[in-house]
């Protein structure tokens, strides 16, 4: 008789504490467990919890977004842009995270917050100068500060430093590792050139000299790639951290 | 004759990940143009780079700080550029030293876990 109480007595405390799959899919959400965010959304929707596509849509788009899956994300916010501005704001968010900067130059911008979104895609897409910073919002001005900061290294000075001194294109470009160890590479044949000119070997002296010129001509090509690797690599890096800095220029619009 | 011999040679020795199943995607599914390699002078480079890899590398062991190795980048970047690929294969025997793992997460993209060295970085020509 007892159980037969309790067990009653739990389930109408159940039905009365019972929490829809919305709410669930929202406890998830702030768990961060997204996936399975995304099944209770779904959820919710075929037992019509919720019968607002384009907050169901949004929310997808935002799960897949914290997931790290953009194309899936865009899919959801590309059929919703047109219909409400936080979609929007979205949808520029997203094709910023995915260096899409040609599509972003040509879509149309409706608010401010979408134009510092294009303003960001043409500062990493190199298309302006400090200049057009200075009356910008704050925090836009502190990120484009930031990326004018990173070094541009020329691929020819670096080659023709390399050229004068080898390994040295490659200190220029920030290697120091990788111009010493190749320095070491072209003067050691050179050495051995030397040293079988002085013995008369003349055999081993053409083949120390072959290998000599192929490393030299290897460094320069080295040197001329680590230069114009500097500002793309340094570029993506801080990027990154633009992107994983919380900036509220790049916040993502949802409410459950 | 030589070409084909060096072909199926190349399947045998090619640097196998340990973990199939995972990185054989990555890896082994590059299609490029081999009209390259038809050139005299891209097979004796080829042939040499065979040579060493059948000969005289397994005497060292597999001791690379990339994946593919600096002579599997270089057959493969010869193959695929010409003489360019020979400059590539010299600038990556030349970035391969000490300091190749400062530059790991600036400058190469991914590291893959191997069997008998660690992580190695990824670099593909």
């Amino acid at each position: 008789m007892k159980k037969t109480i309790l067990v009653s007595a739990f389930a109408v405390f159940a039905v009365f504490f019972y929490a829809g799959t919305m709410d669930f899919a929202q406890f998830l959400f702030n768990e961060h467990d997204y996936f399975r965010t995304v099944t209770q959304l779904k959820k919710a929707y075929y037992e019509n919890e919720i019968t607002d596509t384009l907050k169901l849509k949004n929310l997808l788009g935002v799960c897949y977004v914290k997931m790290g899956d953009y194309k899936t994300a865009l899919f959801y916010f590309d059929e919703i842009k047109d219909e409400s501005e936080f979609a929007r704001n979205n949808y520029f968010n997203v094709l910023f995270l995915m260096e899409n900067h040609i599509q972003l130059k040509e879509i149309e911008a409706l608010n401010d917050k979408q134009e510092n979104i294009k303003t960001l895609s043409l500062l990493f897409n190199d298309e302006l100068d400090r200049k057009t910073f200075e009356n910008e919002n704050e925090e836009i001005s502190l990120i484009a500060e930031e990326y004018f900061n990173i070094q541009k290294k020329n691929p020819a000075l670096a080659m023709l430093f390399s050229a004068i001194i080898p390994g040295m294109g490659r200190i220029y470009a920030d290697r120091l590792g990788d111009g010493l160890f190749s320095l070491s590479t072209i003067i050691l044949p050179a050495v051995a050139t030397y040293f079988y000119y002085r013995i008369n070997n003349d055999y081993l002296m053409y083949g120390a000299a072959a290998l000599t010129g192929i490393f030299y001509l290897g460094e320069l090509y080295g040197a001329f790639n680590s230069a114009g690797l500097y500002f793309t690599s340094h570029r993506k890096v801080y990027y990154e951290t633009v992107i994983n800095n919380n900036y509220s220029v790049l916040s993502i619009d949802y409410s459950f | 004759m030589l070409i084909s011999a060096l072909n199926l040679t190349a399947l045998e020795y090619l640097e196998k990940p340990f973990d199939v199943r995972d990185t054989v995607n990555i890896f082994y599914q590059e299609e490029y143009s081999k009209t390259l390699s038809d050139n005299a002078l891209a097979v004796i480079a080829l042939g040499a780079i065979r040579f060493y890899q059948t000969a005289i590398s397994p005497a060292q062991g597999e001791v690379c700080n990339f994946t593919p190795s600096c002579s599997n980048y270089m057959f493969k970047s010869i193959r695929k550029y010409g003489p360019i690929g020979l400059l590539m294969g010299i600038d990556r025997l030349q970035r391969c030293n000490f300091s190749a793992r400062d530059y790991m997460f600036l400058y190469y993209g991914d590291i893959v876990l191997t069997k008998k060295r660690g992580y190695k970085i990824i670099d593909n020509p």
